[in-house]
């Protein structure tokens, strides 16, 4: 299988670590935990959260991931903004724009 | 002892030589289409094949390389013109290294232009591996969450300290958790932290597995999870807790840690588990 440069993100809305590809070459889809639970006792996802699972998979082409959240920060590579394969979706999302307008 | 009663009879069945029917009965035109349906969890390479005769009686072989790109899971469509004749064979081989539940494809054939023309015929449909292809005729068609799924090893995200882990199955996915493993970092500020490990659907919790070991602080904990696990320390701080059996969790479940009395300064780690994985849609 075709494999990525994986990459370790920093989540910026949970503060979380992660990887964007597995060792096996899948993709690593980030969701960012809820937030603690308050005096109560009640649990609430946190207002920025970031979830990179996709919206959907039963339309033909890109798809988009759920939530941007805050953001992520590549603490391996500065110059990246994002995982890799978030990019190429973006990218094949406006492509595909772009033919449907044209 | 007497001669067999068939023996030396000569041929009983005569086979015609011209003008002979195709064996398998499907008359394609210029209208009709191939359409190759994938959804696939990694970035694969397929090759189409058909086998065609002409109405010239001459074979024609038709061969289309696709590349599935997305490698997310999310679905793709590619179709294929076909000449006019009779359709004799059609094979979906991979390139690449895909394990079963990682590719799953369905081979049809369409009616009309475009990918919103008629499905006329299912061909064949189910995972497919560098030793299991997909073919028409003789095929089966395979469920996407039937038999033996794709076991994954996957490294989880490393929590901020003073938060929870929480893993969810991805879109378009269905797991049969085997294992989950932990690490937790207590700081040093005094008081028992329990760990508990809820499953829900996204939103409601449905089920909760707590730890009868309560961590001290300043210390390091190893929590392992897996089917028939009793609860209780195996050893020095490594700590089991079951999971339940055949448990299948669909898209948008998480597995999280619910930690009672947890410190701003503890810290959760090393999170890897062992699903078995199907593409569901």
């Amino acid at each position: 299988m075709d494999k990525l440069l994986n990459h370790t993100f920093r989540c910026n809305a949970c503060r979380g670590t992660y990887e964007d590809q597995q060792p096996d070459g899948a993709i690593y889809f980030h969701a960012c935990p809820p937030l603690p639970p308050d005096k109560n006792g009640v649990t609430a996802e946190r207002p920025d959260k970031r979830d990179e699972n996709l919206s959907s998979v039963a339309r033909q082409g890109a798809g988009t991931i759920r939530s941007e959240g805050s953001g992520v920060t590549c603490l391996s590579d500065e110059h990246i903004a994002e995982p890799a394969w978030i990019t190429r979706m973006k990218a094949r999302a406006a492509k595909e724009e772009e033919l449907e307008n044209a | 002892m007497s001669p067999s009663a068939t023996a030396n009879q000569g041929r009983q069945v005569v086979l015609a030589t011209q003008n002979v029917p195709p064996p398998h009965c499907i008359y394609l035109t210029q209208a009709d289409q191939l359409n190759l349906f994938v959804a696939a969890n990694l970035i694969e390479r397929l090759r189409v094949t058909a086998r065609i005769i002409l109405p010239d009686g001459s074979l024609s072989i038709n061969q289309w390389d696709v590349l599935v790109n997305s490698g997310i899971g999310n679905t793709s469509l590619f179709q294929f013109g076909l000449s006019e004749g009779f359709l004799l064979s059609v094979t979906v081989t991979n390139q690449l290294v895909a394990r079963r539940g990682q590719v799953y494809a369905r081979i049809q054939l369409l009616r009309g232009g475009d990918f919103q023309g008629t499905v006329a015929q299912i061909l064949s449909q189910g995972y497919i591996t560098f030793y299991s292809q997909l073919f028409w005729p003789d095929f089966e068609s395979v469920d996407s969450v039937s038999g033996i799924g794709n076991s994954r090893s996957i490294t989880g995200t490393t929590p901020a300290a003073g938060a929870e882990i929480s893993e969810t199955v991805a879109t378009g996915l269905l797991w049969r958790p085997q294992m989950f493993g932990f690490k937790f970092t207590t700081s040093g500020v005094a008081g028992n932290r329990q760990v508990a490990v809820s499953i829900d659907d996204g939103v409601n919790i449905f089920g909760y597995i707590i730890s009868n070991v309560n961590c001290g602080p300043g210390a390091a904990f190893f929590f392992l999870m897996g089917s028939g696990f009793p609860v209780g320390v195996l050893y020095a701080n490594t700590i089991n807790l079951p999971l339940p059996a055949d448990l299948r969790l669909q898209s948008g479940c998480r597995i999280r840690t619910s930690t009672g009395s947890l410190n701003a300064g503890d810290q959760y780690s090393n999170v890897q588990y062992l699903v078995e994985e199907w593409i569901s849609f």
